[in-house]
């Protein structure tokens, strides 16, 4: 408490006002320091699941660890809900750690992949399971349960078995469980997962909705990059048990740090080469016109999202550049293109140019020199 | 489901050969004898049909020829019922930890453990009550170690009945505690349950059909049980098993035998549909 108030008078807010703001409004930030663990694998070699990570997640936003399959974001899930004992480090909780206690006894709950809901009850009687387990009145149970099935918009199903619902409304129901225990923090485990697309996008709206009228900080661990995009307030992207880059979308996706980030998230074009003045030169293309940030820096790897390159004239001319397919997707068109020293350019540009472009013809490369990144 | 899909029906045959001649048959036989007149030197039946069987066993007459209803038998039937009852239940209290404990092991330390469940059916059950016997005898390990003698005892009895049958408890409760998903039992850790109330509220409820299938498979054969209840009881205090065995052998009286059979099946039997109509209840 104390040094919340001295962190926020620094910010000329008088303390008077922070000690009057309740316990657990300002002060349930996540904090996840320096965590590892490792796993022996069948053939008794250590992985190393998570390899120091640290993050600290503020309460209330909505964070989305994104990350191949194996790169360790549900191993750190499943650390803050206790599934999981941490080798080193430490998980901190509104000031409290979290990390030795029992999975029972930590203020966190999961909406499961499988959804894990109880098969031998109804969906009311599995919301009210975790709220049993609590010193509650039946009443206030009973108005709770009621509460997040209509936060959820499930109460007309409420005596439904899990095995009489689709899957997108044992989602709901998975969510309603969860939340009724009225958690610091939600961790969503890939709940969206095995729904078809549609449901999908409907979900992640209902999600954000939800949490908008909860409030509650979400930890959402996916491995789809747009569904990523779509929820997060910010993204945190793993890789082999490392943290790779925190940032909100537009961060990542503008200005990702590693070529693992900018591959991950979006399509974009690594090109290596040298940078004289402010001019690239390398893999068959010569870009000129650099920005000062770029034309200073040490490396010369930079990296083009494929909406940054242009077939049409008016951006900066870069080179010649050989079509190998040419990919129509309704909204756009995506060319693969080959530079003369067999780079690969990734390009997405009009439909309108659909029937102008021929597999194997030479065309001109433009692209948008305030939309080039840098990366190490 | 329709007929000829996974073949010919004749591919059937033998599994209806087998089901009239070592089922049908058999109990046909017990039931037709039921009804039947006793053997003039005891042994055999004599072809006509009475209901002296039912008689004998339910009446009794006394030496002026008042017939009054025989409680000996209801007597037997209660002490049978009230063995086969704890013997079910300290199976389903030793056989339904062991189940789900070893469910959640390792895959491999579950086979290996199971094959340990399924050991002593490599071993003939008379040798085993054998092996009870010199266990529980008059200087035996028991003894030894400080316990009274109980062989020919109701004890015994219960001892050999429990040891044979645990195993029957233990597989078919392993058997749906091993597809229990985990992600579930982490779920109600997650809702801040206890250890003891994801036992009783999830587990179990969640095994149950494996728990009515132990039930029925050790509480209908230990009902009728006759050898555990001969060599270790001594046969002191009768059982119903017994009883149909000495009917067949020193009573020599064949229809009697049939009759407490047909009985045994006929209790059995509305176990049998009660619990199955719990199932249904359960399930649906």
């Amino acid at each position: 408490m104390t040094v919340c108030v001295t962190v926020l008078s620094l910010n000329d807010i008088s303390s008077q006002e922070v000690v009057l703001m309740p316990q657990d409004q300002g002060w349930a930030d996540l904090e996840i320091h320096t965590v590892s663990k490792s796993f022996k694998d069948p053939k008794g070699s250590e992985v190393r699941a998570l390899d120091g990570v640290s993050l600290t997640i503020p309460t209330g936003e909505f964070v989305v660890l994104l990350g191949p399959s194996g790169c360790g974001k549900t191993t750190l899930l499943r650390s803050i809900a206790g599934f999981e004992k941490i080798d080193s480090g430490h998980i901190n909780l509104g000031g409290n750690r979290i990390d030795v206690m029992p999975p029972h006894k930590r203020p966190v709950n999961t909406v499961f992949q499988s959804y894990a809901l109880f098969p031998h009850m109804s969906v009311a009687q599995n919301i009210a399971f975790g709220l049993e387990n609590e010193k509650i009145a039946k009443s206030e149970v009973t108005s709770r349960v009621n509460d997040v099935l209509e936060l959820v918009k499930l109460t007309e199903l409420a005596d439904r078995k899990p095995s009489q619902m689709s899957g997108g409304q044992q989602q709901r129901a998975a969510l309603a469980r969860a939340l009724a225990k009225k958690p610091k923090v939600l961790l969503l485990d890939e709940p969206l997962a095995a729904l078809d697309l549609k449901l999908r996008k409907s979900m992640q709206i209902e999600l954000k909705r939800i949490h908008r009228a909860t409030g509650t900080t979400f930890i959402f661990v996916t491995h789809d990059q747009n569904e990523a995009m779509a929820l997060g307030d910010r993204i945190a992207v793993f890789d082999q048990g490392k943290l790779q880059q925190v940032g909100t979308p537009f961060e990542i996706y503008t200005a990702p740090k590693s070529e693992f980030v900018a591959n991950f998230i979006g399509e974009s074009t690594v090109l290596r080469g040298k940078i004289a003045g402010q001019v690239f030169e390398g893999d068959g293309l010569k870009i000129p016109g650099l920005s000062d940030e770029i034309a200073s820096s040490s490396s010369s790897k930079i990296i083009i999202r494929p909406e940054a390159f242009s077939l049409i004239e008016g951006k900066t001319k870069c080179g010649e550049v050989e079509i190998k397919e040419v990919i129509f997707t309704g909204d756009s068109l995506e060319a693969l293109l080959i530079s003369d020293s067999g780079c690969e350019v990734k390009v997405k540009s009009t439909p309108l140019l659909l029937n102008k472009l021929t597999v194997g013809d030479k065309v001109t490369l433009f692209v948008d020199v305030d939309l080039i990144g840098q990366i190490a | 489901m329709e007929p000829g899909i996974y073949g010919p029906a004749f591919v059937s045959f033998p599994a209806y050969v087998t089901g009239v001649l070592l089922v049908g048959l058999p109990l046909v036989v017990v039931i037709v004898f039921s009804f039947l007149q006793r053997g003039e030197f005891g042994s055999g039946v004599i072809h006509k049909f009475t209901l002296d069987a039912y008689r004998t066993v339910f009446f009794e007459t006394d030496l002026m020829g008042n017939k009054s209803f025989n409680f000996s038998f209801l007597t037997i039937i209660f002490r049978s019922v009230l063995l086969a009852f704890t013997v079910t239940v300290i199976c389903l209290m030793v056989g339904i930890p062991t189940a789900i404990w070893i469910a959640l092991q390792k895959k491999s330390t579950q086979r290996i453990l199971i094959a340990l469940v399924t050991i002593p059916f490599w071993v003939n059950v008379l040798a085993r009550t054998y092996a009870w016997m010199l266990l529980l005898a008059d200087g035996g390990l028991f003894n030894q170690l400080g316990s009274p003698v109980l062989l020919y005892t109701s004890w015994a009895t219960f001892i050999g009945l429990t040891y044979a049958f645990l195993p029957f408890m233990v597989l078919p409760i392993y058997a749906s505690a091993e597809k229990l998903d985990r992600s579930i039992l982490e779920a109600a850790f997650d809702l801040g349950a206890s250890g003891w109330r994801v036992l009783i509220r999830i587990v179990i409820p969640m095994i149950r059909f494996g728990i009515f299938a132990g039930i029925a498979i050790v509480f209908i054969p230990a009902l009728g049980a006759y050898v555990q209840p001969s060599l270790l009881g001594g046969n002191k205090s009768m059982l119903i098993g017994s009883l149909i065995n000495d009917q067949f052998g020193e009573s020599r009286n064949w229809p009697v035998g049939s009759a407490l059979a047909v009985l045994l099946l006929t209790m059995t039997g509305i176990i049998l549909l009660a619990t199955r109509r719990r199932k249904l209840e359960l399930a649906s």
